[in-house]
């Protein structure tokens, strides 16, 4: 089967004030005019606990996208399980060369690392979960060093989180169902019925000066091979009722 | 065993590991041991070969882990780690690396960290661990089993002390100080007060091989970090133009500060790679002076490169090169060197050995990783227990049970076989599969043993990733 990309006639490409970082997610990137903002603090939350990786699938994404050929990305993380696997990374257009980690046990300790190296990095992944009383005074000071510095910084906590923050975007992230049968299982075994594209569901809690509330499935290419600004493929909007995003499920692939 | 021949009766003078179990002691003549094992290998004491040795030893720690070394002969070293161990991630990774490479150079060493140098010592020569790190509130507790022997006394004041029944520094440290310095002598005292750190100890500082070096020495004792902050910029300048000559950049910048009161300390700081922009290299100093404690003041200032590598002149469009590599050097002196780092290949097929941690900045090159085959994002090392109901050889899971929460199966793909490394001779194998539950979570799941040959593995379950989605 074969995927196809909207009919450029039936949706014209908007038109963005300034570059934008596309998510991936057609629909979504229509709603943000054209995609994530690229120099600023956007936030990602797992919807539950168990969702921090799909968190960070989504960061590590976005990550790369925002480095190109050859920007540098610095991923910030408290040294805890489990830690990110730098193949997997790789896996979702994250060069290894290119992305270095630091650790740091403390969230002050990374905060300052952060305002000191982020001026030679394209992007910044910065792990960190703040007491909300610290949440707003953190993401301040992020959304400036983001357009000071001019790059992307990603806040990417491991925990949900629903207290306010000054970050330009606010977004759950839970990984969803894929599609079934899938095409191409890797390891067709005797019993494996083998895997679709991953998808992720993406929330739009919060977006500075645009409605939110909205909720769309990205399907992530499995062909890590294609250049990351390409990996990502359309998938159809899943339900523009906020309500919804509670309902996972009704949504339909594009196909 | 080692003998020496220096008195009227040649002794015994160190013992191998093999010599100890037949019972031969340091210090018993050489004759006697003779006849009661015979077969002995005897080898001459050579005092100025083992000094060598030390002193070259002593300058590769100064190279490698502290900017202030001092021999203790016959057969110690002093490093002062205070300034240095950060680089290392703590006293604690410093002295693990220490004892690592002294074991694989054959040498069998004895590791103390403590307040203070003859507290150290101490530990180090008769502690009960081989490594041993002491913090300021420990010290009495950790001090008062030891020997007074510790301290470095004589054999003749030892066996007097032991004559009272003083037989630990416990004992020593709880007798009133007047009757004991009456008894004993000052020097006791201060070796005591200096086990204890309350008083600094003059060492004998090792003198770094000659290298490129700036000092300034203040006409009166500063101590306010301004003036600490204006000389280190100044002497940064000086260096980098003596680097400039040479056309070599600094990999290691240390600052020796002499204090009034004779008193020396010294930091380090590392780049990752060679530099000679003399803003870089005061930035970098800045971050260790602002940790320096001026105390009655500082009179001397001296900056030294002791390591450095050839740096040809800078080309026109390297800018964001040199901004990543001052980055790089500044969250390094934050947190740690082995705090930043940067994944580089292996030659492991095994998930968890696949990667190793480089330090950043050395740009490891083309990876190995197969990109098409499926690879978590998130890796739990080691892997985590799971209770799986499968079918046997070949199925994937139907349900899983990870940290108390039921998983149910909804799709599957699998097994992917991986192999241990041929060389580790265990014959592990093991299958992965990569799931899907009810929830669109994905979890990368293995079973030890290939299903059928229990040579292979116990076939137990094991969650080892997490995809995201």
């Amino acid at each position: 089967m074969t995927r196809f990309a909207p009919p450029p006639t039936l949706h014209p490409p908007p038109s963005p004030a300034g570059p934008r970082l596309p998510t991936g997610q057609p629909e979504a990137d229509r709603h943000l005019s054209g995609g994530l903002k690229p120099h600023a603090l956007h936030e990602l939350a797992p919807a539950t606990p168990a969702a921090s990786a799909a968190a960070a699938a989504f960061a590590a994404r976005l990550a790369a996208r925002a480095a190109g050929t050859c920007g540098h990305v610095l991923w910030c993380r408290p040294p805890a399980r489990p830690a990110p696997f730098p193949p997997g990374l790789a896996g979702l257009g994250l060069d290894p060369a290119r992305t270095l980690f630091a650790e740091a046990p403390e969230p002050t300790q990374r905060l300052m690392a952060l305002e000191e190296a982020a001026p030679a990095f394209a992007a910044v992944v910065a792990e960190l979960d703040l007491p909300p009383a610290l949440r707003m005074l953190a993401s301040r000071r992020l959304q400036l060093l983001a357009e000071r510095t001019r790059a992307l910084v990603l806040w990417l906590a491991r925990t949900p989180c629903d207290s306010p923050s000054a970050a330009e975007t606010r977004w759950r992230i839970a990984p969803e169902p894929c599609a079934l049968p899938a095409l191409r299982p890797l390891f067709p075994g005797p019993g494996g019925v083998g895997l679709g594209p991953r998808r992720l569901r993406l929330e739009l809690v919060r977006a500075r000066g645009l409605p939110a509330g909205y909720c769309w499935i990205l399907e992530m290419a499995d062909d890590a091979t294609l250049p990351p600004a390409a990996g990502a493929v359309a998938a159809a909007l899943a339900d523009r009722s906020p309500e919804a995003c509670g309902t996972p499920g009704r949504s339909a692939a594009a196909a | 065993m080692i003998a020496e021949r220096s008195g009227p009766t040649p002794r015994v003078a160190a013992v191998s590991a093999e010599a100890e179990t037949l019972g031969v002691r340091v210090g018993e003549a050489l004759a006697a041991v003779r006849a009661r094992v015979p077969g002995l290998h005897v080898a001459e004491l050579e005092a100025e070969a083992d000094a060598r040795a030390l002193a070259r030893l002593g300058h590769w720690a100064l190279r490698r882990y502290s900017p202030l070394v001092a021999l203790d002969p016959p057969d110690g070293l002093l490093l002062e780690a205070h300034g240095a161990s950060h680089l290392w991630g703590g006293e604690a990774r410093m002295a693990a690396d220490l004892a690592c490479r002294l074991e694989v150079a054959g040498i069998a060493a004895r590791i103390a960290i403590a307040p203070s140098a003859t507290a150290a010592r101490a530990l180090a020569r008769h502690g009960p661990a081989p490594i041993t790190i002491i913090a300021a509130p420990d010290l009495p507790t950790a001090l008062a089993p030891l020997p007074p022997a510790a301290l470095g006394i004589t054999p003749e004041e030892g066996a007097e002390l032991a004559r009272l029944g003083l037989a630990t520094l416990g004992d020593l440290a709880a007798l009133p100080r007047t009757a004991l310095g009456r008894r004993f002598g000052l020097d006791l005292l201060r070796r005591l007060d200096a086990a204890f750190a309350r008083t600094a100890e003059p060492l004998d500082w090792l003198e770094p091989p000659p290298a490129l070096s700036a000092e300034v020495a203040f006409p009166d004792p500063v101590a306010e970090p301004e003036a600490l902050h204006a000389a280190v910029r100044q002497l940064a300048a000086q260096l980098a133009g003596q680097l400039t000559e040479a056309g070599l950049g600094a990999r290691r910048l240390d600052l020796r500060v002499t204090r009034i009161d004779g008193s020396r300390a010294a930091l380090r700081a590392g780049t990752s790679a060679p530099s000679r922009d003399p803003a870089h290299l005061a930035r970098l100093l800045a971050l260790l002076v602002e940790s320096l404690e001026p105390g009655a003041g500082v009179e001397k200032v001296a900056l030294s490169a002791p390591l450095t590598a050839p740096l040809p002149p800078r080309q026109l469009g390297a800018e964001d090169r040199h901004a990543l590599e001052a980055a790089i050097d500044r969250l390094s002196t934050r947190l740690g060197e082995r705090a930043v780092w940067q994944a580089g290949p292996t030659l492991s097929d095994r998930p968890e050995a696949s990667f190793a941690r480089h330090p950043a900045g050395a740009g490891p090159a083309a990876f190995p990783w197969p990109r098409r085959l499926p690879r978590p994002v998130h890796l739990f090392d080691p892997p985590e227990p799971v209770e799986v109901i499968a079918l046997l050889p070949d199925r994937p899971p139907v349900v899983f049970t990870w940290r108390g929460r039921r998983h149910r199966v909804r799709a599957a793909d699998g097994p992917e076989r991986i192999f241990g490394e041929w060389w580790r001779g265990d014959g592990e194998v093991r299958d992965y599969f990569q799931v899907e539950d009810t929830d669109g979570g994905r979890f990368w799941l293995f079973r030890s043993g290939d299903g059928e040959d229990p040579a292979t593995g116990d076939f137990r379950w094991w969650l080892h990733g997490l995809f995201g989605a």
